[in-house]
């Protein structure tokens, strides 16, 4: 796997922290880490950071976020073709099967549910970025 | 109260002691020592977390912390070292994203096949009034904790 530039999009900079942590423990190879508070904000970040020559490898993104949540950012996201192919890994407390089933109709690649250890982490980027 | 409200108290009693389990073993490494009703609880706890959800049903969730359980489960999932203590900014923080991922992994559990939305934690010091329903009192390895779940329209 190459070095990975990577988003994470959640509202608490302790959840931020941890999933910048997490990345490190599953022993990811990341290169760079972006961070994004809402939705809008992660958007920015998206038309700013994944242009040629420089692409995102992936987002981590919450579900329940001021702002712009979670669904709306990939609605939202997929609506640009250019930015259509980054996959995002939604980390979120709502497991619920409609919520799961919905995010994918929606476009998300993955779902982890709180509470997650890194190796869940690490097994779910492996299966996305595998699947490239 | 009928038979059947006791048992359905009892089985969103044990999810929710379930789901605080598995949140604090898997993300703030501690365990819950004890657990029941009314605890012998330090009240009025210092710190309160509420989050209100929505959609196939609606209600509200509270957790409430003493000081030293709030300070030390915020130092284990910011990862800093032991001798140093986490600012009141980053206690607030962490324990409104605990209040938030218990209160999902409660309702994932209770009601699996619905669709809810979470509210953004409010952090509130010190507690403020109780709000009746089901009510689990806690004794983690660092202190007290309270949780309670309502069900029906949240005031406001």
């Amino acid at each position: 796997m190459n070095s990975l530039r990577i988003l994470i999009v959640d509202d608490s900079p302790a959840m931020r922290g941890y999933i910048r942590r997490t990345v490190h423990l599953a022993s990811l190879p990341v290169k760079k880490v972006f961070e994004a508070a809402n939705g809008v904000e992660a958007l920015e970040v998206v038309r700013r950071e994944n242009r040629d020559p420089n692409k995102l490898d992936l987002i981590f993104a919450d579900l329940n976020m001021p702002v712009m949540n979670g669904e709306e950012f990939v609605q939202k996201l997929r609506e640009d073709e250019r930015d259509a192919k980054v996959p995002v890994l939604i980390i979120s407390t709502d497991a619920t099967q409609k919520r799961v089933t919905r995010l994918r109709e929606l476009g998300a690649q993955g779902y982890i549910s709180k509470p997650c250890q890194p190796e869940m982490i690490r097994l779910k980027v492996h299966q996305i970025l595998g699947e490239e | 109260m009928t038979h059947e409200l006791l048992e359905r108290d009892q089985i969103m009693a044990a999810d929710l002691v379930g789901a605080a389990r598995d949140v604090l073993n898997v993300m703030f490494f501690t365990d819950i020592m004890e657990e029941g009703g009314e605890c012998a609880s330090k009240k009025p706890f210092p710190l309160q977390v509420r989050v209100t959800f929505t959609g196939d049903q609606c209600g509200e969730f509270r957790m409430e912390v003493d000081e030293l359980a709030a300070g030390s489960m915020a130092g284990s999932f910011l990862g800093t070292d032991p001798v140093e203590t986490p600012s009141g900014e980053e206690i607030d923080q962490v324990m409104g994203e605990l209040g938030n991922m218990i209160c999902g992994a409660f309702l994932s559990r209770y009601e699996k096949e619905s669709l809810f939305s979470l509210s953004p934690p409010e952090v509130i010091r010190p507690a403020d009034g109780e709000i009746g329903g089901i009510y689990r009192g806690l004794e983690l390895m660092e202190g007290f904790m309270d949780l309670r779940v309502r069900w029906g329209n949240t005031p406001g």
